[in-house]
């Protein structure tokens, strides 16, 4: 017999129609994360509205009640599925001139060069953790420990979109004009959403955001 | 067809209808009628289907003046204008429809025979303006319906109004049933019975994205990754004062939940203005 995994994620309801599933950890969740996204669809679970996918948790959306038992079953089918490399997650590089507001402040903040900032920075290849906090804004990570920084106490009251910043244990591009409480370190002049494209009547979601959660991210320092 | 100006949007008004679900996962809420039940009976007054956009005015100050003969239906909050709530009516070139004042509820419902014609963003009418998607109706917007708005009705049908079973109920002893909430069980046992023996206040800063509660002070949870959210969580931020996430609420937030509203209990508190005096139970 198989031996039953060790950490299956906690089953919460969630209103009468919906199920938040919670891993032990962001690193539990992370192992899990593809397989479950490419389960999400391909096979997705019966009368499925929408899933929202957060640091350890997934969140099934569903348009009427379904059953915890129906929720397991599908979970064990979707971990035991082996993704297709055809749905290997998609890389996306992104230039970014590192000369944002803040990377001096953050420099001598953490007795660093803002070279050895950008280094950090731009070394790592980064997973589209999820979107949120505005449309199609990434939490990015993992992200350096020593980049690590709290937000700001009083937030920017303008952000302009395509602020490359450093919040908490993440890194993130502001995708419109917002309010914002990262620290920004550099810009780049490409666009991850499309509102243009909204309008649309035939929606391809790839055309609207150009990150879905669990794509990878590169970032590539270019001078002004 | 350009059948009406509006003269004045009041304290707001935006287009919505029932919203745009499946875009959660890009940052994108689902939005829609803040009162859906009276959303829906605006247009079912018309014979409109249920999903075509209304205009949702928040409080009062409203005007309108008519520019063509139509039929519109209001629902929702009861205005002292002269035209009650649940009401379907047949309006006359140069006729105005006011809502000066609110008599009980906050957000009115304004639907045209055949429903307006908007843009819509992600398969919806829905304005929500921080993801650029359309700007609350300002004024001298010209109001116009969807080409071919038949008469619904035969003439010499003039009027047609809702059962009283059909308009939102206020929920009239203001007492809401709620389901435990992801994080009810990380809550100290006294926040858990405090939520429902205490009573608690709309507070005045209420909006789309949340109604914020006033009232005793709940010890909270311990604070939490930040996770997905959905509209009617009672998110408890340090304060110990309840947000109830509404629909144009952030997707996903590191407040632990103690509860949760059911969508139709989340429409009839979304009528309840500030001040209102409210009660909770546990299911």
């Amino acid at each position: 017999m198989k031996k039953a995994r060790e950490q299956q994620p906690s089953l919460i309801g969630y209103g009468e129609n919906n199920w938040l599933l919670r891993w032990q950890d962001e690193a539990s969740f992370r192992l899990d994360a593809r397989r479950l996204l490419d389960a999400l669809a391909i096979f997705p679970p019966t009368h499925l509205l929408e899933f929202v996918p957060g640091f350890q948790t997934l969140l099934l959306i569903h348009s009427q009640p379904v059953s915890e038992k129906y929720i397991r079953d599908w979970l064990k089918k979707a971990l035991n599925h082996n993704p297709s490399t055809s749905s290997d997650p998609q890389t996306h590089v992104i230039s970014v001139d590192y000369s944002g507001e803040d990377l001096e402040a953050l420099a001598r903040e953490k007795g660093l060069s803002t070279q050895e900032i950008i280094r950090l920075h731009a070394e790592t290849s980064y997973t589209v953790l999820l979107l949120g906090f505005s449309p199609g804004f990434p939490y990015l990570g993992p992200l350096s420990n020593i980049l690590h920084t709290p937000r700001k106490d009083s937030p920017r009251k303008r952000i302009r979109p395509g602020s490359v910043a450093i919040g908490g244990p993440h890194t993130g591009i502001y995708t419109v004009e917002s309010p914002g409480g990262w620290h920004i370190i550099g810009h780049t002049q490409e666009r991850l959403f499309f509102p243009e494209k909204m309008e649309a009547n035939d929606l391809s979601t790839n055309e609207i955001f150009r990150l879905n959660p669990g794509d990878l991210v590169k970032f590539e320092a270019v001078s002004s | 067809m350009n059948v009406a100006r509006l003269l004045d949007p009041g304290l707001s008004a935006t287009f919505q209808d029932s919203g745009r679900p499946g875009w959660r996962r890009f940052g994108v809420p689902a939005s829609g009628a803040m009162d859906h039940h009276s959303a829906i009976w605006a247009n079912r007054l018309l014979n409109n289907p249920d999903h075509v956009p209304v205009i949702e005015f928040l409080l009062q100050g409203a005007e309108i003046e008519i520019l063509q003969d139509c039929w519109m239906a209001i629902t929702g909050a009861e205005s002292n204008g002269p035209i009650p709530t649940g009401t379907a009516t047949l309006f006359f070139k140069g006729d105005r429809i006011r809502f000066p004042r609110n008599l009980h509820g906050v957000w009115i419902y304004l639907a045209v025979a055949g429903g307006w014609q908007t843009k819509s963003w992600l398969g919806s009418a829905s304005v929500y303006a921080r993801a650029l998607m359309g700007k609350p109706l300002g004024k001298e917007q010209k109001l116009v319906s969807m080409p071919n708005n038949l008469s619904p009705f035969p003439a010499a049908v003039m009027s047609r109004r809702l059962k009283p079973e059909e308009l939102t109920k206020g929920a009239s002893d203001n007492v809401f049933f709620l389901d435990k909430g992801p994080q009810f069980q990380d809550f100290p046992e006294r926040s858990q019975t405090c939520l429902v023996e205490s009573e608690w206040q709309v507070s005045t800063h209420s909006d789309r994205t949340g109604y914020r509660l006033e009232g005793p002070s709940l010890e909270s949870g311990p604070e939490i990754t930040s996770e997905p959210v959905l509209p009617g969580s009672f998110q408890i931020p340090g304060n110990g004062q309840p947000i109830v996430t509404m629909p144009d609420g952030p997707t996903v937030g590191g407040y632990p939940k103690i509860a949760y509203l059911e969508p139709k209990q989340r429409w009839q508190l979304a009528q309840c203005a500030p001040g209102t005096k409210i009660k909770f139970q546990w299911k």
